[in-house]
């Protein structure tokens, strides 16, 4: 057996050692950087040509950037549907785990401000050129005098009238006010084939708690001169005359006239868009998802045969006590604070609002989306289909909160349900108007007092 | 004392230390992975959740102690109370139901017939597939206007209107009742079935002889063997059914306004959707002592 002395002990462990360190030394000098990961949430869009440009774009840019850092970045785009999204994403405040950009909605980007999860971009907007964009948009994304996302697109829920329906009933156009409407949706629900079912249905407004029931009310509560907080986004007004006639007359359509299905309580964002493509409603109100869909799949009346597309005039809802007017959310690209590479997610989003990049996004929407930038709304895209230039002109009637501005506190009304919550008690359980506005109300001023706009 | 002799001493110590305890170290090497998770899954969110429910709490911002506000708040909310309510109805009318069903499942598979293994295997499947995936299928099923059961009463013409299975109050909390049996009925049919398979056949020869009929022969043979079984299987089913969130959330969300809302499914509203962390963590604080009743029995049960 071979003696090993001391020395000779400590010999060999120091080779060891001095050779691993040096291994480890030329590994950690030559190995190639880390790849750069960047995360993008939006929702996912009825669209998918629309989410798939994003993603796209996303791609793109990522290698470009590539190419230009000599560094490899890896870019992953996440949709989450619509109902999902807003727990994800306080979840992910919560957790400080958040995505690096996201798409957010209406009067999220002061809301997640005020949570002290964005990044401030006013200097995106700066280099953008504020005088780029519609001074609505602007003002949907700024809190405490700055910029915490860049606008992204309206999507205005403008009004679906199936016209072969309506001549057939006698009239040739759509009601101009909601007191016609009572008149026209009534002569257009009925039973054609006389088996005891409603088969056309003269309003498909959602009634559900999901976005669309929120927004299809919002469209005749303003109407109504009704609203939560007056022009200073602060002063509460919402537990006014105006409030109590708006909810009692789309209770009414629901209990007295019958003109909405008794299902909608339980439709989803989804289901007002099925009724009208398969041709049982001849009114919706929603954004250009179904104009999209019915383009491209062209599906036929199951009774007249006519081409429910063709057949369809978009345009504003009709007009209220009030006046008219209708939601149009403002999303927006927003930074959320605890991204590693704040001036790679601003340059990602500089890139996305490139005006020939956002243009291109745009046409993949079709009606769904429409321009932040005055510049390109005059785009002979929106200008020649006719139903696209429908709704641009519509567009004067519509707003993202009214008759104050999109608040953060008015966005966590929203996501609480609470207006939904209001209706349903009405509809489904039979409150008085008065008790539901009340409770409502009472729940408002729980919020506001909490978080103040 | 030179450095060798330090050296030796620990190396010594060591060695020691190791034979006197070798079982009792290898014993806590082995469970340490299943003590790590039970940490890090279990006991960590557990005493996290206890803190937070004496705390106000708001996504994104700090938490601030309120003592037991949260609690207060809880159990004065006229909705936890339709709450509670809504969880017992679906719980014991639900547990019932597949106790029943499950028993009568049991009785007829234990019996000798053609193809019973694969009939037996087939029996699973409600339990065996992911709830959301079945579930989503039922909501099809349930949706007033393309789905298959308004679609077939209709055709048929037992219904002259569509049912609004998960728009109507009553109606929304007999179809998520509904779901739950159908999926958890293969869970008491298997345990029933095991259990039904440790009676000695003797003893209903024996019945035979002395002339017993089938009614007899369960309620003196079949029901006090199973008796412990039935508690076991009930009792456990109790308690994942007053937990139970995928199946209501994913068909109703709790709605209408409020009708189908469990416990589990009006905390993560109260947490994610009206965002009161705090509050949303007092309430599974406040269910705790009859859970754990729950949670003792069933272990007791288990030792018998």
């Amino acid at each position: 057996m071979v003696k090993i002395t001391r020395m000779t002990a400590i010999f060999i462990v120091l080779i060891i050692v001095g050779a691993t360190a040096s291994g480890a030394a030329v590994y950690y000098l030559t190995k190639p950087p880390e790849p750069i990961k960047l995360t993008v949430w939006a929702p996912k869009h009825f669209i998918d040509a629309f989410n798939d440009k994003l993603k796209l774009m996303v791609f793109e840019w990522a290698a470009l950037k590539e190419a230009e850092l000599k560094r490899p970045i890896e870019v992953e785009v996440i949709f989450i549907p619509w109902a999902e999204i807003i727990p994800k994403w306080l979840a992910a405040i919560e957790a400080k785990t958040t995505p690096d950009v996201s798409e957010i909605g209406t009067g999220h980007p002061a809301w997640f401000a005020k949570l002290g999860a964005l990044l401030e971009v006013t200097d995106v907007i700066k280099d953008i050129g504020e005088d780029k964009f519609f001074r609505s948009a602007l003002e949907s994304v700024k809190w405490d005098g700055k910029y915490w996302a860049v606008p992204y697109g309206y999507e205005p829920y403008f009004a679906y009238w199936r016209m072969d329906l309506l001549r057939a009933a006698g009239f040739e156009r759509p009601p101009e006010t909601w007191d016609e409407f009572v008149v026209v949706a009534k002569a257009l629900t009925k039973d054609v084939d006389g088996d005891g079912t409603i088969d056309y249905w003269g309003a498909g407004i959602t009634l559900g708690r999901c976005w669309d029931g929120l927004h299809n009310f919002e469209t005749i509560w303003w109407s109504f001169g009704g609203g939560v907080a007056a022009e200073d986004g602060k002063t509460l007004i919402f537990d006014s005359p105006q409030t109590r006639a708006a909810l009692k007359f789309l209770a009414d359509l629901y209990l007295v006239h019958k003109v909405i299905p008794p299902e909608s309580v339980e439709w989803t964002d989804a289901d007002n868009n099925i009724i009208y493509q398969k041709g049982a409603a001849a009114f919706i109100m929603n954004p250009g998802s179904v104009l999209e869909w019915l383009r491209k799949n062209r599906p036929k009346d199951p009774f007249t045969g006519a081409d429910i597309f063709e057949n369809t005039w978009v345009g504003p809802p009709p007009a209220g006590p009030d006046g008219r007017r209708y939601f149009t959310g403002i999303n927006s690209l927003a930074i959320f604070k605890y991204t590693k590479y704040p001036e790679l997610a601003k340059d990602l989003v500089k890139y996305i609002m490139k005006p020939e990049n956002h243009l291109a996004h745009l046409k993949t929407a079709g009606g769904f989306r429409f321009p932040v930038y005055p510049a390109l709304a005059e785009d002979p895209f929106f200008k020649t289909d006719r139903w696209y230039l429908a709704v641009l002109e519509s567009l004067k009637y519509a707003y993202a909160n009214w008759p104050g501005p999109p608040t953060a506190t008015y966005a966590e009304v929203g996501a609480k349900y609470i207006i939904n919550d209001m209706i349903l008690n009405v509809v489904v359980y039979g409150w008085s108007v008065e008790s539901a506005v009340k409770e409502a109300y009472a729940k408002i001023v729980e919020i506001y007092k909490a978080t103040p706009p | 004392m030179s450095f060798m002799d330090v050296k030796n001493f620990m190396i010594k110590s060591i060695l020691d230390l190791w034979k006197r305890n070798r079982d009792a170290i290898t014993g806590y090497l082995f469970i340490f992975p299943a003590l790590a998770i039970f940490i890090g899954f279990i006991a960590y969110p557990f005493t996290y959740e206890l803190w937070l429910s004496f705390h106000e709490k708001n996504p994104g911002l700090e938490a601030k102690f309120i003592g037991l506000r949260n609690f207060l708040e809880v159990i004065s909310d006229p909705t936890f109370h339709r709450v509670s309510i809504n969880s017992c109805v679906y719980t014991f009318t639900a547990v019932f139901a597949k106790l029943l069903i499950g028993l009568g499942m049991a009785l007829l598979l234990n019996q000798k017939f053609k193809a019973r293994g694969v009939v037996r295997a087939l029996v699973l499947i409600p339990w065996a597939l992911p709830t959301y995936v079945s579930t989503l299928a039922w909501r099809w099923m349930y949706h007033h206007t393309l789905g298959l059961f308004n679609y077939l009463l209709l055709n048929f013409g037992i219904i002259r209107h569509p049912i609004m299975w998960l728009g109507d109050p009553k109606m929304a909390m007999a179809s998520v009742i509904m779901v739950n049996i159908w999926r958890g009925v293969p869970f008491f049919a298997l345990i029933l079935l095991a259990g039904l398979q440790t009676i000695p056949t003797e003893l209903y020869e024996a019945a035979d002889v002395d002339g017993a009929n089938a009614w007899q022969k369960f309620r003196y043979i079949t029901l006090p063997y199973l008796k412990y079984i039935m508690l076991f299987v009930t009792l456990i089913s109790t308690l994942w059914t007053f937990n139970d969130f995928e199946i209501v959330y994913l068909l109703t969300k709790g709605g209408p306004v409020n009708a189908t809302h469990l416990f589990a499914t009006y905390t993560y509203e109260v947490g994610f959707i009206v965002l009161k962390l705090g509050l949303a963590a007092a309430i599974p604080t406040l269910l705790m002592p009859f859970f754990l009743t729950l949670m003792v029995k069933v272990t007791q049960l288990m030792e018998r």
